[in-house]
């Protein structure tokens, strides 16, 4: 094939591949994409399903100032019901919500009367609480509303149905803070999500919506309204606009440097065009690649994908140099022929460290894995089959390139003639390694690879508060072989904690107990007023004595005989305004797990003790649980990255057949990366599991230069161009891993800083190893 | 309650402040029409009721006195002064209530039948006939200084319930509120000492505002 068919056929298919890309560009922001995928612990996979469940997606709205903030609340929740994104709305009751209320409990009263019946009912039957209760029901018929008292008192006089919408209603947004007083008024709407609230996608539609409804409505009531939110979605839209900034960001500032180095180094517009090609065609490649595979690509993972950049035009920089520096290197073929062996052990060593990331079990670190290991062996093959054909014209070597060459290869001879300075270099960075890495301080919170705006972290703190939020996070989780066994733990897990709110140990809790009870204790509750001897004649004497006629609640005492209807049952609540509660009722792999939320929490190890000895029962903190999580992936990948360094020593002890060539071409990397560690640990900067995967990066990047180290260091010619292209090389990556160290997403910053200032190290580190390579 | 009369004493003397005398007819408007276009002048409202409701689970009457007031468009107080003391505020299709088991607030939008109840007392005072006629089926009766409004309600559910509302007055004045039930039931609360043309102000803004449904 021709040069130039071999151009235009590059050109086309890296074209195809970046339409193929664009065309089918659809971004993830799931923080689920930083979560472990194998997680085997019931508890941790239960408190992971949490983060989507629909207990989670929601959302809520406080409006507060202006004529009627009640009034807009309202408009504003017949609005979003209107929205494809919108699940449910909730703003206080309306009178399809009493219906169901009403239809699903006034039958049920009885069997919902208490969650400890044999000893409740009979004080609610003695005489002296049916005297209150008939007085109670007296003042109840003389107010106002006393007409709709009177239509239920025949039927429920001791009021067990007002007890359970008491309770109903104890869950509505404001209930805690219904009677506060000194606060403006305030109105809220709570609505439920279809998606899951890290669909960051359609979140912001739904979020812009929300923005404009609001300021139409509130205009038309004569405006002054305030609108505070929370929920998780407006973090997930808050990450992805900070994560796309960064990327815009990142991606500017690489290609600046990368243009600005090599138009200072090879004085040719024309060369960087032609290098760039190998960067891009394996983003191009990388980006289709990973949209075949899957449906999404995250955001980090597109940002990571900028970094290729830096990595990938390694290869036309050693080829130009080498075509340009080296005596007699001939054509550009004939140049790529003579570097091809360590060009090609080069990409293998970085994908190996790439796709060490592959294994992980962060779906997120695995795309970025999959996404480097495909680009670059993509770049080396465009190096090695594509790019000379772009280079036609007789290289000329610019000032600059001769200049590093002469001076670098200086340095080197100086460094050969004082093999006490080379052995001192080496002593002090493994001193640095030694001292630092014993110091280093690990982070496992993984909170602290997502940055949380603080304006939106406060304006959700303060819904909250309004709310009487439950804690996020915290909560206790019952699990059982089967739902009715789940109900049954659920009330024994409320009756324990119900104690710790009575005592003032925790805020409140959110228990489905409050809407459903087991089908045991309706059950007993029902035999508890059968069991009551001459109910009937209790209540006649005890209301009549308050002035009620004999015999008025005689349909009162059918209904214990002759229940209206079945014990309520999970089913029951389903296209109910409650059906939501259910979401705290999950079956898992045939198990049952039931959730009850806590709010006020100052001491786990207070709700922990008050579940003791109840089986199945368990505090689940989800911040505890997941640090505990990334502390043994941390580990595991610091096992891993062990393992990298034996691999890739492995692949240079194959390739050099040399065992002290073999440990030279591995210097760079494996020291350069202990003493990033050790670095880290000298200056307490705290470091995470993304650094220990981004020093896999170090590994496969550093080794690059032992390898063009050993392999030159026989060839007196080669040793100029090979160290001008390692400094060019090291220059740009760099530069692009500095530009991550600058990202707002800590996630980036910790893999920019780590690899950024590992490969600044580990160049460092290949004028010795040439040095000591020239001696063998 | 004694506290409770100090809050109403301080109330009453809010009303000093009044805007100038308003003329109360002393026949009976001939037009409901007329009634409510004197309504809708008429200001702030005070009255002192008796009321008594006949209940068929109930072997004797239910009285309760007090005072209510009105403060238009739409604010309403009951305030109960016997048999024990409550306060109950309707404020639009928000309500809140006080007494000795402590205060609840209540929304009258979530049922028809509570804002069928609670709600047309305020469309009187204000002279809102639009609201009233959507409503009810209303009738009007005047003869000589007497007037008799009877409000049937359009509203399916409550007219299961409600048979009628029946308002009665003497001249510009309200004189009772009957509510007649289809199943017997009936409540008639009797009106007396009623002063139009109040404003108000100081105490008596406060007093509302305190119960400010939120």
């Amino acid at each position: 094939m021709s040069d130039r068919s071999r151009r235009i056929w590059t050109l086309l298919c890296i074209a195809a591949a970046g339409l193929y890309g664009v065309a089918r560009l659809e971004l993830n922001g799931s923080i689920m994409h930083f979560l472990p995928s194998r997680v085997d612990a019931e508890l941790i996979r239960i408190s992971l399903d949490l983060l989507e469940s629909p207990l989670s997606r929601r959302m809520v709205l406080s409006i507060e100032g202006g004529e009627d903030p009640g009034r807009v609340a309202k408009e504003l929740a017949g609005s979003l019901r209107e929205h494809e994104e919108v699940a449910w709305v909730e703003a206080g009751f309306d009178p399809g919500t009493m219906r169901s209320l009403y239809e699903l409990y006034f039958d049920r009263r009885v069997y919902l009367a208490s969650a400890n019946p044999e000893v409740e009912i009979p004080k609610l039957l003695a005489s002296d609480a049916l005297a209150r209760r008939a007085d109670h029901l007296l003042a109840r018929l003389a107010a106002p509303d006393g007409m709709l008292v009177a239509r239920v008192a025949p039927e429920d006089p001791l009021g067990l149905f007002d007890a359970v919408l008491a309770r109903v209603q104890d869950f509505q947004p404001g209930a805690s803070r219904a009677a506060a007083s000194g606060d403006p008024p305030f109105a809220l709407v709570q609505l439920g999500l279809r998606s899951s609230p890290f669909d960051s996608l359609r979140q912001v539609g739904l979020l812009t919506f929300i923005e404009s409804e609001f300021e139409r409505i509130a205009a038309e009531h004569g405006g002054g309204f305030l609108l505070e939110q929370s929920g998780a979605n407006r973090f997930a839209v808050a990450s992805e606009k900070s994560v796309r900034g960064d990327v815009n960001f990142i991606s500017l500032v690489s290609l600046s440097v990368v243009f600005g180095l090599f138009l200072l180094i090879f004085h040719s517009l024309r060369n960087l065009l032609i290098a760039i090609i190998v960067p891009i065609g394996g983003f191009a490649f990388a980006l289709a690649a990973s949209l075949a595979l899957s449906d999404a690509v995250h955001d980090i993972t597109l940002a990571f994908g900028f970094v290729l950049i830096g990595v990938a035009i390694d290869y036309p920089i050693h080829l130009m140099n080498h075509h340009a520096l080296t005596a007699g290197a001939g054509s550009a073929w004939q140049a790529v022929a003579s570097i091809r062996p360590s060009l090609v052990v080069s990409a293998v060593t970085t994908t190996l460290a790439f796709f060490s990331l592959f294994l992980s079990d962060f779906p997120g670190l695995s795309e970025m894995g999959t996404f480097a290991a495909i680009g670059v062996p993509i770049a080396l093959g465009l190096t090695l089959f594509c790019l000379p054909a772009f280079l036609t014209r007789p290289p000329v070597a610019t000032p600059a390139q001769r200049a590093l060459s002469l001076g670098s290869v200086r340095l080197v001879d100086r460094l050969s003639e004082r093999p006490a300075l080379l052995v001192g270099v080496l002593c002090v960075f493994a001193a640095i390694a030694a001292i630092g890495i014993p110091r280093l301080q690990w982070e496992d919170d993984p909170s602290g690879l997502m940055t949380m705006d603080p304006v939106l972290l406060a304006e959700a703190r303060r819904v909250s508060d309004k709310v009487g939020e439950f804690d996020p996070g915290r909560f206790v989780v019952g699990l059982a072989p089967d739902r009715e066994s789940a109900l049954v733990l659920n009330e024994r897990i409320a009756e324990r904690l119900t104690a710790l709110v009575d005592s003032g140990q925790i805020g409140g809790i959110g228990s489905l107990s409050s809407f459903l009870l087991s089908e045991d204790l309706q059950q007993r509750n029902l035999a508890a007023f059968r069991d009551a001897d001459g109910l009937e004649a209790s209540i006649d004497t005890a209301f009549g004595a308050a002035g009620f006629r004999p015999g008025a609640f005689a349909a009162f005492a059918q209904s214990i005989d002759e229940p209206a209807a079945p014990p309520l049952r999970p089913d029951d609540l389903i296209g109910t305004p409650l059906e939501r509660a259910l979401a705290s009722l999950v079956e898992v792999d045939g198990h049952y797990s039931v959730v009850t939320l806590l709010r006020g929490v100052d001491s786990g190890a207070v709700v922990s003790a008050a579940l003791e000895g109840l089986d199945g029962a368990h505090y689940v903190d989800q911040k505890a649980i997941m640090s505990d999580v990334y502390q043994g992936y941390r580990r595991s990948t610091v096992r891993m990255l062990g393992v990298g360094a034996v691999v890739v020593l492995v692949v240079l002890q194959l390739r050099y057949r040399h065992p002290l060539r073999g440990l030279l071409a591995a210097l760079p990397a494996g020291l350069g990366a202990l003493a990033t560690f050790g670095l880290f640990g000298l200056l307490d900067s705290p470091v995470n599991v993304v650094s220990a995967i981004s020093a896999l990066v170090v590994l496969g990047m550093g080794v690059d230069y032992g390898i063009f180290a050993v392999d030159s260091a026989r060839d007196h010619a080669r040793q100029g161009a090979m160290l001008t292209s390692l400094m060019v090389s090291c220059l740009t990556s760099v530069f692009v891993f500095g530009v991550l160290a600058l990202a707002s997403q800590p996630v980036l910053r910790s893999i920019g800083l780590t690899t950024g200032v590992g490969v600044l190290l580990a160049l460092a580190l290949a004028p010795v190893t040439l040095a000591l390579a020239r001696r063998l | 309650m004694g506290a409770l009369w100090i809050v109403l004493c301080s109330f009453g003397a809010s009303f000093a402040a009044a805007q100038g005398p308003l003329v109360v007819p002393k026949t009976a408007p001939a037009t409901v029409e007329a009634l409510m276009a004197f309504f809708a002048k008429s200001r702030g409202v005070r009255a002192r009721f008796d009321e008594a409701k006949t209940m068929s689970i109930l072997a004797r009457d239910i009285t309760t006195h007090g005072v209510l007031y009105f403060d238009p468009p739409d604010r309403l107080a009951r305030v109960t002064t016997d048999p024990g003391a409550s306060t109950v505020i309707v404020r639009g299709t928000a309500v809140s209530v006080e007494d000795e088991t402590g205060r609840r607030e209540l929304d009258l939008g979530a049922s028809a039948l509570a804002r069928g109840l609670v709600g047309n007392l305020a469309l009187l005072l204000r002279g809102d006939l639009v609201e009233l006629e959507t409503r009810h089926r209303v009738e009007y009766v005047a003869e000589g200084d007497r007037w008799r409004l009877d409000l049937l309600p359009r509203d399916a559910e409550l007219a299961a319930i409600v048979d009628r509302v029946r308002v009665t007055g003497v001249g510009g004045s309200i004189a009772s509120v009957e509510t007649h039930e289809k199943s017997g039931d009936q409540t008639v609360t009797r009106l007396s000492d009623v002063a139009f043309g109040l404003e108000f102000t100081g105490a008596g803004e406060r007093f509302f505002e305190s119960y400010e449904p939120r």
